[in-house]
């Protein structure tokens, strides 16, 4: 059970103290643009584009590459599927060979996810998780959430509510998982009573946890109004500059 | 309330099982985001309970809040905590291959959620056939995301993303269909 960890990288860059809600936004139209990409050399120019951003962060590069480890796997799969199964002239002249259209495709396929994990740990590292919940909300805010009977400062206060909850309940079931393994639970040997086993104890002791946290906002008066939070954001003129500048940007690129 | 007339379009009160169910929300926002991280061996492909909380937070919540939840647990990864399968974050990962199943976790949540308020029994059975209906809905999510995204052909979307999955999925459904009948909130 590996430990899951923050992709924070303190610092003091440029990219650091830009508006969360302008990073986001610029991650998003970038990833736009990387959809739209078919042909290899402009991925080379957003690559290039992502190694000087990370540049200007102080970010290391390592930093980047722990989170594409995740997807390795399925990058693999997509890239073998593209490389021997698109048609066009084979690099070997045996029955099933890759060819070098499946090589190109495949290439052009991979790098796009590439990019798009690459631009977005960009914005994880360079941004607190509490500021991109924050601006997370104010981008929610002009949504339509009344309808589906929320609004947008209670999504952001489950969010943290969420955050608060995920290393007490990793504690948690690895404390049942020794109970169980403990009293003799073989997990590989039966799969449905080996879940059961974990997931029934996890489920009543979360939701007693649950329960007491209710219990407490609701004693506290909790009402899901906006509220000030610790991490007042501003939006400063080259903020704005740079807000305008992707999304022109983009616009222009995809039209034009 | 003193100055109820003015204000009501502020601050509506929230009854307390709403209160409730959003902390309830967040817990399975969370538990789905843990999930990820209980892996159970089973033959060559190690399986893992997220989808169990996400199909269980549309049995338990209900279609409105378990949407909601799901919801937040995509934001959570979006904010760049790593709660997607395998540890992934951000918001590369709902655009890029498996992005499709996270979004299919929102649909999910609401279909279950939407099947058992309607048609709330207490047989296993019916309710082994909701659950399963949902995870159609996350693997049509799924594989419809993979093909487009990909550029892969159905049968190719299916070799990767459905094929190993089979065997999970069905102990999966049988897990939530037993735990959703015997517990409720």
């Amino acid at each position: 059970m590996a430990e899951p960890l923050f992709s924070y990288v303190r610092g003091n860059s440029f990219l650091h103290n830009m508006d969360p809600r302008v990073k986001i936004i610029s991650v998003m139209c970038l990833s736009i643009l990387i959809f739209n990409i078919s042909v290899l050399s402009h991925l080379l120019v957003l690559a290039v584009l992502f190694g000087m951003l990370t540049n200007i962060a102080g970010v290391s590069i390592s930093v980047a590459i722990r989170s594409l480890r995740p997807m390795v796997i399925f990058f693999c799969f997509i890239f073998l599927i593209h490389l021997f199964f698109t048609d066009g002239s084979p690099i070997f002249s045996l029955p099933f060979s890759p060819t070098y259209e499946g090589l190109e495709k495949g290439t052009v396929v991979t790098g796009r996810f590439v990019l798009l994990i690459l631009f977005g740990s960009l914005l994880t590292s360079t941004t607190r998780p509490a500021l991109i919940t924050s601006g997370i909300e104010h981008l929610l805010r002009p949504l339509p959430l009344g309808k589906l009977g929320t609004t947008s400062f209670e999504v952001a206060t489950m969010m943290s509510l969420a955050i608060h909850f995920v290393p007490h309940l990793l504690w948690y079931v690895r404390q049942i998982k020794d109970a169980q393994m403990s009293r003799g639970l073989k997990y590989g040997h039966h799969p449905i009573s080996g879940m059961l086993s974990l997931a029934i104890p996890a489920l009543r002791g979360s939701m007693r946890m649950a329960d007491d946290v209710a219990l407490s906002m609701e004693s506290r008066c909790y009402q899901g109004n906006y509220r000030t939070s610790l991490f007042e954001m501003k939006m400063a003129a080259s903020d704005r500059f740079v807000c305008i500048f992707v999304v022109l940007g983009t616009a222009l690129i995809i039209y034009a | 309330m003193v100055n109820s007339d003015t204000n009501t379009s502020i601050t509506s009160p929230r009854p307390a099982a709403d209160i409730r169910k959003m902390v309830y929300a967040s817990l399975f926002a969370a538990l789905t985001a843990i999930g990820a991280y209980i892996t159970i061996p089973l033959g060559p492909i190690p399986f893992t309970l997220q989808v169990v909380f996400v199909l269980l937070a549309g049995a338990m919540l209900g279609s409105k809040w378990g949407a909601i939840s799901m919801i937040v647990y995509t934001l959570l990864g979006i904010a760049g905590l790593p709660v997607f399968s395998g540890g992934a974050s951000g918001i590369g990962v709902i655009l890029g291959p498996t992005g499709g199943y996270i979004i299919g976790f929102i649909a999910a949540a609401f279909i279950v959620g939407f099947l058992f308020e309607k048609n709330r029994t207490e047989k296993v059975l019916f309710n082994a056939i909701y659950v399963l209906m949902g995870s159609v809905v996350i693997y049509a999510f799924g594989l419809t995301h993979l093909m487009l995204v990909a550029d892969m052909s159905f049968m190719q979307a299916i070799t990767v993303g459905f094929l190993p999955f089979i065997g999970g999925a069905l102990v999966k459904i049988a897990v939530v269909a037993y735990i959703a009948t015997s517990y409720k909130i």
